[in-house]
């Protein structure tokens, strides 16, 4: 069997150049090299030499010995391939269309841009080395440009037509071919925008969802060669060849008929919905395209295409919407193809399963080199101290640390000194604790495994000690390193705002804040240099049951005092007393238990106010302080402003008087009940003096009620009860979870939630109260029926009540991990378990009574109810709110949103005497078919009319005017359970 | 030149006959106030209606007393005088037919579960300025109060009705002996009506104050008295009507889209619009110019055929 002796390589000096350390060619352009294979008997053994030498201007050096004349080896295979997804090669891999020892090799324009082509000949019946000095890595450089681009229909093929200038819909998905010269390899930044003709262009934001971190603006993508397509043939802009090569021998005949194909780069372009948000309803997407590392910018505002509307259907990347980095498939480096080597990096952790209760082990891909996992990741764990350390095992695959093929100098090689830990949690705990912290070595001489071949075991022996913080590495071999893990707690005494609590309390919320100093294990090989990090978490749990409530949770009316005009807010004093019923436990470290309840208690109750937070929303909304000046409605005419404000003049001056009237109706409620009593008693003798006093004066009561009634306003806040009750702690992935979760880990909150009620509210105003408090509703109502400052007068003649009453309560009751995502408090993952969903929800509702009694006439009021989007029609105007449970970086919450429909008061008719009745006769859209059971039902009903306009009025067309505006949903109040 | 003489002061005296019977014309109805009796004893029932999330007609002793066929995304609010309902005193019936509302201009066909309904009545006397309540507001229905379900949901319609006291001091015949009209050739009757409201017409093309005080009259006579109207009152009524025939601008409009609709138990007929958004208005209607703008007017129409009578006549 004969074996290579050398794989010489020539090529112009004007050309290329050859770098013989690391058997690398780099030509300056696309275009013919020589290569030459020479071979020795089998008999000759020993290592490989390689030369490479240009063809001209290379003198031999002297002292070089004569080579045995060699002859021509008739029959070799060869491996001429992109390493783009590979970095290993076998001997079907060959190319078959190169054989021979001697070839002329053609480097395909395609390929021009530094991109990395592996050349390797090796005898038939072998296999190729895939190392350095056998093969030669190959690149040329030519010219950089970005050439064009182009939409076109998505395809999984990536052979859809050309959709340049057409119109597509959001939620639709499409592709961006662009095209390149020379940039095979490279990264590309591509960004969307929306051409704009008046206003600047809008950036159209990648990736909304953030999934990165952060929103992503623009696409990293990897110029790449693909086959051409039927319509590129006649491309201008654009870089095509064949990926031919030359047998020496013909030089002038292309053996190799493949197809052509052509440089660039495909992204896959989800339409998203919110890219409407900032470009408007109808968007004009061209792209712009840099090279990464690169200055100057290509615009291609002529490679656009329309986007208007929303497609109901789904499309091909719908569900996984963008993905903003695709790249690093196409080496341009070739540090990474050296022999020293490992390919992947794996994290092995025991466990027991769940069901089995048997042990089983967790593996964690850390990094693969042409695998899902080329960045490095990170690793988390949950632990204890003490009692509940893990032990961590980290493997190298498919390790070689053949000192032959190692670059470093002698002595320094990577062989025996693979991995090794520089950083671990004991050390800084260590500073504070001197003595307490050193390695200490159990691993000795017991551990036998299969890796040997790999590496050495180690036996550098490690300080030891016995201390309970100690760094406990158990083994330490090339392939293979084994330590046990531990989270070290800060045991010095915690202030809160002046008051010392626990130290546990550090660990309330377990998230990023309670990171110590991680577990670094450097992993370095000629290729490879790499940290593995492993993060340790606390593994405290934590339960809480909290119930509070406020001395005033059971109704009691709050008449509150009226504001001196023009200040419009009412001053609710709360001074509010909250009962508190508090069991708060940690238990951490496999054993240590604490009652906590003591500690928290004034906490908590400052997140309290959350809820009267709540209760002053509604408040302000029922005053109509949340209306905006930008309404759509039509404001009330000058001299309807100016009855209120005289109005507000007169009923201003009369506020004492008005809570007076107050003050007497609430006696005159204690004599009506003392009165009561009085008939109760004499009754037995109708006749009486006593009996007829006591009725003469329940009479006169009466009217005194009746009389002072009107002035009343009520505002009867229910407070909320909230009883809650959650377990939480962070928790490991298993082994039977995906493998992108298994390095993470999540926290696992369950328990519930349940207000009883939320909020609750039973609030009024009347006609009076809404002047004096220059309540939009009192200017709407003088607007809408015309009322004079005559007629307002003591308002006898006006009924205007508003009135709010409802609660807003229930229960939340369920669980999510933050990692894998399982959920029950959230609708969207309701599919993963199915338990039941139930909400804290519930209506406040709004009504307003509008009655206007002036003799002979009748006014048509009619209060609109706002923003009701269901087919059935409300007769009131709802506050709806709901809770969820969420979480964050600072701890987990329950949320409180609140939404509100909206009052409008539409004027709709004045009819007097019974005589008649005027309307505009405006053109209106043409009318529906009548309904089936409206008495005017007929065929008539169904054809157009002439007449229009929306009300039987006395020429006043019907004019709506604000209430109350609607509130679209938002955020009343966040309950943090966090220190 | 004696003949001449005489023929001037026969001439002058019969002008002067004519300006004379057009005098009393003209007073006809703002004099209305002379026979209102039992002033001191004045009272003026109303109706406080308050309906949600639904059309409705509500009727008193079988004569509208409001109606609402439109949008109904909100609460329909009025406080509307009954006098003219209530001819006497005693027990007087009440009728409220709710349907399913209009949403964005086109019909539902079933009554929403969120239907919501108050109706009081209370007496008030009005003094100048002032009011005083004489009977306080008493509630003859309520549906979907305090959260209560509403029961006739999804039904295309819903009927309720009952009674309630008044006590008025007056007596009215108006309609209450006329002929139940129902009974009648339909076909003949709708012949007459439409002749009368031709009739109205005319006289409006005509501009016959006289006229019009005539063929008003009856009607204005007893909402005179059902009203208590004092001299301003029935001066406004009348005022009302002389709108008709001093608007240059005003066109009466053919009598069309109507449907013939009988009321207070087939004593009344009247002609009643069918098409949205004007249903339920007077089928009798003018147009004219207000502010250059083209305005419609509807006409209060409802006729009656006295006992012993086979002649329409206008009563409310």
């Amino acid at each position: 069997m004969r074996i290579i002796k050398e794989v010489k390589i020539n090529v112009s000096p004007t050309k290329g150049v050859v770098n013989r350390t690391t058997n690398q060619l780099t030509l300056y352009a696309a275009g013919d090299f020589d290569v030459e294979v020479t071979t020795t008997g089998e008999e000759e053994l020993g290592p490989i030499v390689i030369t490479a030498s240009r063809i001209k201007g290379k003198k031999k050096k002297p002292g070089t010995p004569e080579k045995p004349p060699v002859e021509p080896v008739p029959e070799m295979d060869w491996i001429w391939s992109s390493l783009g997804g590979k970095s290993s090669f076998q001997s079907t891999d060959r190319n078959t269309k190169l054989l021979g020892p001697k070839l002329q090799i053609n480097f395909p324009k395609v390929m021009e841009g530094g991109g990395l082509v592996w050349l390797e000949p090796f005898v038939p019946g072998t296999e190729p080395t895939n190392k350095a000095p056998n093969g030669y890595f190959i690149s040329a450089k030519g010219q950089p440009k970005i050439l064009s681009a182009v939409w076109r229909e998505y395809s999984k093929n990536n052979d859809g037509r050309i959709i340049n200038g057409s119109l597509k819909k959001i939620n639709q998905s499409v592709q961006l071919h662009v095209y390149t010269q020379a940039m095979y390899g490279h990264d590309l930044q591509i960004t969307l925008m929306d051409h704009d003709t008046v206003d600047p262009n809008d950036l159209l934001v990648i990736d909304q969802k953030s999934q990165y971190g952060a929103p992503v603006a623009f696409f990293t993508t990897e110029v790449r060669v693909h086959p051409m397509l039927p319509d590129e043939e006649k491309f201008k802009l654009r870089v095509a060849s064949t990926l031919a090569q030359r047998d020496a021998s013909k030089p002038k005949v292309l053996i190799d008929t493949s197809k052509y194909h052509v440089q660039k780069t495909v992204i896959d372009v989800y339409l998203e919905e919110g890219w409407l948000i900032n470009g408007g309803n109808r968007l004009q997407i061209y792209p712009k395209v840099r090279g990464i590392g690169r200055a100057k910018e290509e615009e291609f505002t002529d490679a656009f295409i329309n986007v208007q509307g929303v497609a109901k259907e789904e499309s091909a990347l719908t569900f996984s919407g963008n993905n903003p980095v695709v790249v690093d498939y196409i080496p341009t480096e070739i540090g990474t193809y050296h022999a020293c080597k490992y390919t992947g990096i794996t994290l092995l952790i025991p466990e027991k399963d769940e069901v089995s209760q048997k042990d089983i082990v967790k593996d964690v891909i850390l990094y693969e080199q042409n695998g899902t996992y080329r960045n490095m990741r990170e690793f988390e764990i949950v632990v204890g101290e003490v009692k509940n350390t893990k032990k961590i095992s980290i493997r190298l695959d498919n390790l070689e640390t053949l000192e032959s093929d190692c670059s470093q100098p002698q002595g320094q090689k990577h062989k025996g000194n693979v991995m090794k830990m520089v950083g671990y949690p004991e050390r800084s705990i260590g500073n504070s604790k001197p003595g307490a912290v050193v390695e200490k070595s159990k691993w000795s001489s017991t551990w036998k495994h299969g890796f040997e071949g790999f590496g050495l075991g180690k036996a550098e022996e490690h300080a030891s000690s016995t201390g309970e913080n100690a760094l406990e590495i158990l083994n330490s071999t090339d392939a293979l390193f084994e330590f046990n893990a531990r989270y070290i707690y800060n045991k010095q005494q915690l202030n809160l705002a002046g008051l010392a609590i626990h130290w546990i309390f550090r660990y309330f919320w377990i998230g990023k804040n309670v990171l110590i100093e991680p577990y670094v294990v450097v992993a370095r090989t000629c290729r490879h240099q790499r940290e593995i990090k492993i993060f340790t978490y606390p593994d405290v749990s934590w339960e809480i049951a909290l119930e509070f409530k406020s001395s005033r949770s059971k109704k009691k009316a709050t008449y509150t005092p009226l504001p001196a005009p023009p200040t419009p807010p009412i001053k609710f004093k709360l001074g509010l007393e909250w009962e508190i019923t508090l069991a708060l436990h940690a238990k951490w470290d496999d054993g240590e238990k604490l009652d906590l309840a003591e500690d928290l208690k004034d906490n908590i109750l400052k997140k309290i106010k959350t809820f009267t937070a709540i209760a002053d929303m509604v408040k302000s909304i029922f005053n109509g302080e949340q209306n905006n000046s930008t309404s759509e409605h039509t404001q009330p005419n000058a001299a309807a402003r100016e009855r209120l404000k005289e109005a507000r003049k007169k009923f201003g001056t009369e506020q004492d008087e008005a809570a007076q009237k107050r003050a007497d109706l609430l006696r005159v409620k204690q004599q009506v009940n003392d009165n009561k009593d009085k008939i109760k008693a004499s009754s037995g003798d109708k006749n009486s003096d006593e009996y007829k006093d006591a009725r003469d004066e329940q009479k006169g009561l009466f009217e005194g009620v009746s009389d002072l009634k009107r002035s009343v306003v009520g505002f009867d806040v229910e407070w909320p009860e909230i009883a809650l009750a959650f377990s939480w702690c962070r928790v490991n992935t298993n082994a039977k979870q995906r493998q992108d979760l298994r390095n993470q880990t999540g926290i696992l909150l369950s328990g519930t939630v349940e207000a009883k009620p939320l909020i609750g509210l039973s609030a009024y105003l009347d006609f009076l109260a809404l002047i004096q408090r220059a309540h939009p509703i009192a200017l709407a109502v003088i607007a809408a029926v015309d009322l004079s400052m005559k007629l307002i007068g003591d308002g006898s003649k006006i009924v205007c009540e508003l009135r709010a009453k409802g609660t807003i309560g229930g229960k939340l009751e369920g669980f999510f991990n933050t990692v894998t995502k399982e959920n029950s408090f959230n609708k969207v993952d309701q599919a993963n378990n199915g338990k039941p969903l139930a909400t804290i929800n519930g209506d406040l509702e709004f009504t307003l009574l509008v009655q206007i009694k002036i003799e002979v006439r009748k006014d048509y009021v009619l209060v609109q109810v706002q923003g009701s989007v269901e087919a059935s029609l409300e007769a009131k105007a709802k506050f709806s709110g709901r809770g969820t449970v969420g979480y964050d970086d600072k701890g987990f919450y329950t949320q409180y949103y609140g939404n509100f429909a909206g009052l409008e008061v539409v004027g709709k008719a004045k009819i007097s005497g019974q005589v008649s009745g005027k309307k505009y006769k405006d053109p209106v859209p043409t009318p529906p078919p009548a309904a089936g059971a409206n008495p005017p039902s007929t065929e008539e009903a169904k054809k157009p009319t002439e007449t229009s306009s929306a009300g039987k009025v006395n020429l006043e067309k019907s004019i709506k005017y604000q209430a109350i505006d609607k509130q679209d949903e938002k955020e009343l109040g966040r309950l943090y359970l966090a220190i | 030149m004696k003949k001449t003489i005489l023929y001037l002061l026969i001439g002058c005296s019969l002008a002067s006959c004519a300006q004379e019977k057009k005098k009393m014309n003209d007073n006809l109805i703002p004099d209305l106030y002379k026979e209102v009796k039992f002033k001191d004893q004045k009272i003026s029932y109303r109706a406080g209606i308050q309906v949600g999330a639904s059309n409705f007609v509500l009727l008193i002793n079988d004569v509208p007393v409001a109606q609402n066929f439109e949008e109904a995304g909100g609460t329909f609010n009025t406080s509307a005088p009954i006098n003219d309902m209530i001819l006497k005193s005693g027990k007087q019936h009440f009728k409220l037919i709710l349907y399913p509302g209009f949403k964005n201009s086109l019909p539902l066909t079933a009554l929403s579960e969120n239907v919501l309904a108050k109706i009081t009545i209370e007496g008030l006397k009005y003094e100048g300025e002032g009011v005083k309540t004489i009977v306080e507001p008493f509630t003859i229905l309520e549906i979907g109060e305090n959260g209560k379900a509403f029961t006739e949901k999804g039904k295309p319609t819903a009927i309720y009705e009952g009674t309630f006291d008044a006590k008025v001091p007056y007596d009215l015949t108006a309609w209450s002996k006329s002929k139940d009209l129902r009974k009648e050739d339909s076909a003949t009757l709708e012949k007459e009506v439409l002749a009368f409201y031709q009739q109205y017409i005319n006289i409006v093309k005509n501009k016959d104050a006289g006229a019009l005080a005539k063929l008003v009259y009856k009607k204005e006579k007893n909402y005179a008295q059902a009203l208590f109207l004092d001299q301003e009152g029935t001066q406004n009524q009348w005022d009302s009507y002389l709108e008709l025939i001093k608007d240059p601008t005003l066109v009466m409009e053919p009598v069309e889209k109507y449907k013939m609709n009988f009321y207070a138990n087939g004593r009344l007929v009247t002609l009643e619009r069918i098409d949205y958004p004007n249903i339920g208005e007077p089928a009798l209607r003018s147009e004219s110019k207000e502010d250059g703008r083209a305005v419609v007017g509807f006409y209060f129409c409802q006729l009656h055929k006295p006992e012993g009578s086979n002649t329409l006549e206008l009563i409310h």
